[in-house]
């Protein structure tokens, strides 16, 4: 990791969507390709009218398609490179991002989840797109997930998320949501963030070779490395090997593990009052202000609950999950969907244990709704 | 403390950078939490449009109104809309260029105040300065901010062009406020 300065560092009041932009910026990212889509259209704006200054390149492009292959080609010529996008817009990116996992290519889309399937509720708040960002793509392979749920997190979970993605060669998705992206808070822009330093000096002919931890050392165009870079499954020179079932069924289980073997390092949670929780409630994004304040309230009246917050929810931190589900007697997942999330806990701590609590139709649960599904089970 | 503040009337009346102006100034000029949200989308330009701002001086875990301090009314559609959400110890700013007494009798408060902001705005400044003659009487019946936070908000967001007419608006509705 290097330091690097900022020099806007101060307090601003700020959107969580201009965060996440502002954010990108101070990660070095120096390419954007996007579409503008109800609700993440702001992060464009903020850097069609920075980026340059910069000295990056932000492009609107004719559709999503075309602005995640941009993005791709973006990384490989050796660019901090992103995009941002929503609900239908995601949807479309699916097979390019299948594409930028096989070849290993370091990228962040910041997803404003709103309300789906289809075109759905374009103005809403949603958590629609947490199964998707994971199995969106056919085939086997692993991505990582932050889910902010403040204009704070927003900056600091998308400057993280662009080391991610260069630590493990892979995409990483910021998913936001709409409440996140339109409200305004005071965001604290640190004196210097840290950014992962990969810069590959050697001269290589095995781009896909990995280190001792399972990522190949970054390879970039144009740095005479003679790359070649193939959505077909390659051996470690990257020539296809697709009918070579040793040489594909490697490549699968790499690219599955080098994350699922670094979870520790990537997963972060936040616990609130773990001591002596009967009940607890695992919450991420947006809703968990909202399950937090009930949480509260419900102590405050002396039950027993306690809070998961999960900052990064693929790969699942499976392990922060058991140890706090081990000691309660039932566990509530509320979500702005009909459970999706809520089958990962179930997998881990068992159905009878687990229930959610949905938000569906654009609606942020207020907390005195979960509040009173935690009086109603505690 | 947590506060919990509300601002409804038509898209275009300024009810947006009305929260956003006192976000910034409990916010960035004061050292408050703050939380500001708004409708979005269509529901924007609409009659009856509403943004909202909690501060607290405690993190903020809900970012939206709950229980509501203050609503600040511009109009009869976005008065009508919210009135369902106004409690006993709510205070209400109406417009009563707009607003009459008739329209806001048991509304569910008795701590009303009607304020002619869109009139004096007219009188003495322009119509676009509505929302900061009313932020300024607003600012005169919160004492947790004060009249220079809401000057020096206005410096850090408004342009120069603009600017000192939106002090002087700012001012009026204040001393208004003061003399209330």
């Amino acid at each position: 990791m290097r330091i690097k300065k900022l020099s806007d560092s101060g307090v601003k009041l700020m959107q969580g969507n201009e965060a996440c932009a502002a954010g990108a910026l101070a990660a070095d990212c120096r390419f954007m390709a996007g579409y503008p889509i109800t609700p993440a259209t702001e992060i464009p704006e903020y850097l069609s009218s920075r980026m340059f200054a910069a000295g990056g390149v932000f492009m609107q492009m004719e559709d999503e398609l075309a602005s995640i292959n941009a993005v791709i080609g973006a990384s490989w010529g050796g660019a901090r490179a992103m995009t941002a996008t929503s609900g239908p817009g995601f949807t479309l990116m699916q097979e390019a991002l299948g594409y930028a996992a096989v070849t290993e290519t370091p990228l962040v889309v910041i997803n404003v989840m709103r309300g789906g399937p289809a075109t759905g509720q374009p103005t809403c708040t949603s958590q629609d797109a947490v199964m998707q960002a994971r199995y969106g793509g056919h085939g086997d392979y692993e991505i990582i997930a932050l889910a902010p749920s403040s204009v704070q997190e927003a900056f600091d979970f998308t400057v993280r998320a662009f080391n991610l993605a260069d630590k493990y060669r892979v995409p990483v998705f910021v998913l936001s949501d709409e409440t996140v992206g339109h409200t305004r808070e005071k965001l604290l822009i640190p004196e210097s963030v840290e950014i992962f330093d990969d810069e590959y000096q050697g001269v290589c002919r095995e781009y896909f070779k990995p280190d001792e931890n399972g990522v190949p050392p970054r390879i970039r165009f144009f740095q005479g490395h003679d790359v070649l870079v193939d959505g077909q499954l390659h051996d470690q020179r990257g020539i296809r090997a697709g009918t070579d079932p040793a040489v594909c069924a490697q490549a699968i289980r790499r690219y599955c593990g080098k994350i699922l073997d670094h979870i520790d390092d990537i997963s972060s949670v936040e616990k609130f009052f773990p001591e002596d929780a009967e009940t607890l409630v695992i919450a991420y994004g947006s809703v968990s202000r909202s399950a937090l304040s009930a949480v509260r309230r419900a102590r405050d009246e002396g039950m027993k609950v306690g809070m998961l917050k999960l900052n990064t929810v693929w790969p699942v931190p499976e392990k922060e999950i058991r140890a706090a589900c081990a000691g309660a007697k039932r566990v509530i997942v509320p979500e702005m969907n009909v459970g999706e999330y809520l089958r990962e806990i179930q997998r881990i701590a068992g159905c009878d244990k687990v229930q959610g609590f949905s938000s569906i139709g654009g609606v942020f649960p207020a907390p005195k709704a979960i509040y009173e599904k935690i009086a109603e089970v505690t | 403390m947590r506060k919990d503040f509300r601002f409804g009337g038509a898209g275009g009346q300024g009810v947006i950078s009305l929260a956003v102006l006192l976000a910034n100034a409990y916010g960035v000029q004061n050292n408050y939490e703050v939380a500001q949200t708004q409708s979005y989308g269509p529901a924007a330009r609409g009659g009856a449009c509403k943004a909202e701002l909690v501060v607290s001086d405690r993190r903020i875990d809900y970012v939206k109104a709950d229980e509501l301090d203050c609503f600040v009314a511009f109009n009869k559609p976005s008065f009508d809309k919210f009135k369902g959400d106004i409690l006993p110890g709510t205070r209400l700013f109406a417009d009563s260029t707009f607003i009459s007494k008739e329209d806001v009798a048991g509304c569910g408060t008795e701590k009303i105040y009607m304020f002619p902001a869109t009139r004096y705005a007219e009188e003495n400044f322009r119509a676009v300065c509505t929302n900061i003659v009313m932020m300024g009487f607003f600012v005169a019946k919160n004492p947790d901010i004060s009249l220079e936070d809401a000057e020096k908000a206005l410096r850090e967001v408004m342009s120069p062009k603009v600017l000192e007419m939106n002090l002087q608006a700012l001012r009026f509705g204040y001393e208004k406020g003061v003399e209330d």
